[in-house]
């Protein structure tokens, strides 16, 4: 079929082809395939089209910017972005305490300078838990040598049982607190 | 407002409606239905953004369609109403009269 499109129909399908270029692919190929019906259907009532007729045809059909932004208009918006310089304050708070000791701190300077949190929100970075990742690592490991010395003769299961309640929750808080800053963070389009 | 600045803001929320409506009666392809909607230029103004509406239509289950090789040219594509869709089509039937009415009485006066 393709060879005996009129060359004009073909500019016009490549055009819309190229106007839809950032829909997802079977949305795409899904609208061409129905234009291209279209307009061959409406061709077949004539045997052999002048160019005018084809213009004249495309023309009721729409611009292929048209059709694009009909198709547009149709999609989700996008989510606005979180800012890189947020992201990174995110991703400092939670790991940078492996970088040395000093990236926690650099993400809690971005942390605090960035008009995307809310007070609350800083706190919530800054004391669950001081560290990130590194911290509650820390904080895990005491945890977990306490119930070893204090139940040292076996005479109870419960600490060691709480101790690992411990470490999770531990490791758990700053993954919490990085959903939470990305969740609350005030975005830009 | 220009004038078809206006339009195209009534017809955002509108349209869709309208489409499905002229499948109440039954399946037909979309260069039929299109002919209906936009003989007066002002439901449609380009035949092609009808397409990308159906396809979103069909994405959200208020149509289906079939692809059926037509006696006198290339193969169409017929859409018919879902059940989703018949349901759609009526509550917006109910809304619109009282919207229609609500507004009508504002333009004229009568509060």
């Amino acid at each position: 079929m393709q060879d005996v499109r009129a060359p004009q129909v073909r500019e016009y399908l490549d055009r819309l082809d190229r106007a839809l270029r950032d829909l997802p692919r079977d949305r795409r190929t899904e609208i061409v395939r129905d234009i291209q019906a279209h307009i061959d259907d409406a061709l077949s009532e004539h045997p052999d089209p002048s160019a005018t007729t084809i213009d004249e045809l495309l023309n009721s059909v729409g611009t292929p910017e048209e059709i694009a932004a009909a198709a547009y208009s149709d999609m989700p918006a996008a989510r606005p972005q979180i800012a890189t310089r947020d992201a990174i304050a995110v991703g400092l708070l939670l790991g940078g305490g492996f970088l040395f000791g000093v990236g926690w701190f650099v993400g809690l300077a971005l942390l605090w300078s960035s008009a995307a949190w809310t007070t609350r929100d800083k706190l919530i970075g800054t004391l669950l838990i001081p560290g990130g990742l590194a911290g509650s690592l820390l904080l895990g490991g005491m945890a977990a040598l306490v119930p070893l010395r204090t139940s040292g003769a076996g005479s109870s299961s419960s600490p060691a049982v709480l101790g690992l309640l411990l470490v999770l929750l531990a490791v758990f808080l700053p993954i919490f607190t990085t959903f939470w800053l990305i969740r609350h963070a005030r975005r830009t389009p | 407002m220009e004038p078809d600045q206006l339009l195209t803001h009534l017809r955002r929320g509108t349209l869709e409606f309208c489409v499905l409506a002229t499948l109440r009666d039954g399946e037909r392809y979309a260069g039929d239905l299109i002919a209906d909607l936009g003989a007066d230029g002002v439901l449609v103004t380009s035949e092609g953004t009808v397409y990308p509406m159906l396809s979103r239509l069909r994405r959200d289950g208020m149509v289906d369609s079939t692809w059926r090789e037509s006696k006198a040219g290339p193969p169409r594509r017929y859409y018919r109403l879902t059940s989703r869709g018949e349901l759609a089509v009526r509550s917006f039937a109910d809304q619109w009269t009282l919207f229609r009415g609500a507004v009508d009485r504002v333009l004229k006066g009568e509060m």
